[in-house]
């Protein structure tokens, strides 16, 4: 299955080839977990009637918008777009759009280098969670990040998801839905956006993975997870530093602002990953405003 | 000439390689440093350099250093 997908990727775009097998090379497994995961989303994408090249197309429209994206960055030194409501009509409210862009972001964790370091990292972290009952999950999207929680930890019962989009809300489902039959049954979903989400509940681990510079004001979201996590619970987060995309609104320049960011919220760093998209010198990301993914596990 | 000259400032300059000297034939295949990335960067430098700009299937197009040399050379016509 994976050979099919690369095989249309290369097809219309050669560059890829070279870069995926670079990548393959440097991290053998990431080519093993590319497989596991086609093969974990075929039924999933048998029941949305999606095809291998649907998922190749996708994620060659994602590569062509980013290149877009990108090279207005670097003209403007702006995002394409500045309101995230505008991300929200165009993208996250409309059903298609938003599927392909979930199903392209799920191959991106293991065709991209910065995506799956921190995917990695993200999975060393939920692994058997020995003090947390209640967790939540702040914008699930191709619910590859929740799956991992379900499939480490297998007595959890108490999920929350909060996600703004309905159509991400009806794919984690379907996705999970066609891994294990109890799987949905452990899991509320809430369609909100997450500062207007109204709960009593304190949650021992909440997990957000790139949401802060899909808003105009992540800090007030940061805000909102303090209020939403115990005393002695833990945050995760995942976000980025100039990583134009479509429906990206707030530029991090660099790492440092989200640290900032994250300390103003009344936050404490435990352990954190940074990531470029690719191995270069500290002047070279610099010079070419270079995409970084950042994840941190944080505490109160 | 001109062009390929021009062109070659500007790769040494994207993908910081002070030595680099390009030839029709070269592509990304020839560079490790000229990736996905680095493409995007040297397309911005070369459009700002010659005021152009490339449509995106032409992007594709701009396999080597050949096609690069055509494509500029039409557009500044």
């Amino acid at each position: 299955m994976k050979d099919e997908v690369l095989n249309i990727i290369y097809q219309k775009l050669p560059m890829q080839e070279k870069k995926i097998n670079l990548l393959f090379k440097e991290f053998p497994q990431m080519e093993l977990d590319l497989e596991e995961f086609l093969s974990n989303y075929k039924k999933f994408m048998e029941l949305e009637n999606i095809s291998i090249e649907d998922i190749a197309n996708a994620y060659l429209d994602m590569l062509e918008q980013v290149f877009f994206c990108r090279k207005e960055f670097i003209y403007t030194g702006k995002y394409y777009i500045e309101n995230q409501n505008i991300a929200f009509e165009n993208i996250y409210n409309n059903e298609k759009v938003m599927t392909n862009y979930m199903l392209a972001l799920a191959l991106s964790q293991f065709l991209w280098k910065h995506h799956y370091q921190i995917f990695n990292y993200y999975k060393s972290i939920v692994q058997n969670f020995t003090n947390s009952s209640n967790i939540l999950e702040v914008g699930s999207g191709h619910g590859l990040f929740l799956l991992e929680i379900l499939k480490q930890n297998e007595n959890l019962n108490d999920i929350d998801v909060v996600d703004i989009s309905k159509s991400s809300i009806r794919m984690t489902q379907n996705i999970l839905k066609t891994m294990k039959s109890d799987y949905l049954s452990k899991i509320s979903f809430y369609n909100y956006d997450i500062n207007l989400y109204n709960t009593d509940k304190k949650y021992d681990f909440i997990t957000m993975g790139e949401v802060l510079e899909h808003v105009n004001d992540p800090l007030s979201i940061l805000k909102s997870l303090f209020i939403l996590l115990n005393h002695d619970g833990e945050l995760f987060i995942t976000t980025c530093a100039n990583c134009p995309a479509i429906d990206h609104v707030y530029l991090f320049n660099n790492i440092e602002e989200v640290r900032s960011l994250i300390k103003q919220a009344g936050f404490r760093i435990k352990s954190e990953l940074i990531a470029p998209s690719t191995n270069k010198s500290e002047k070279y990301l610099e010079k070419n405003k270079v995409d970084i993914s950042y994840a941190a596990l944080l505490t109160k | 000439m001109e062009i390929k000259n021009t062109l070659q400032e500007i790769f040494r300059d994207i993908l910081d390689i002070d030595d680099l000297v390009l030839d029709n034939k070269t592509s990304a295949s020839d560079i490790e440093e000229w990736d996905s990335l680095a493409h995007i960067n040297l397309v911005v430098a070369i459009e700002r350099e010659y005021q152009i700009k490339f449509g995106l299937g032409e992007l594709q197009d701009l396999k080597n250093i050949e096609d690069m040399i055509n494509i500029i050379s039409n557009k500044i016509k």
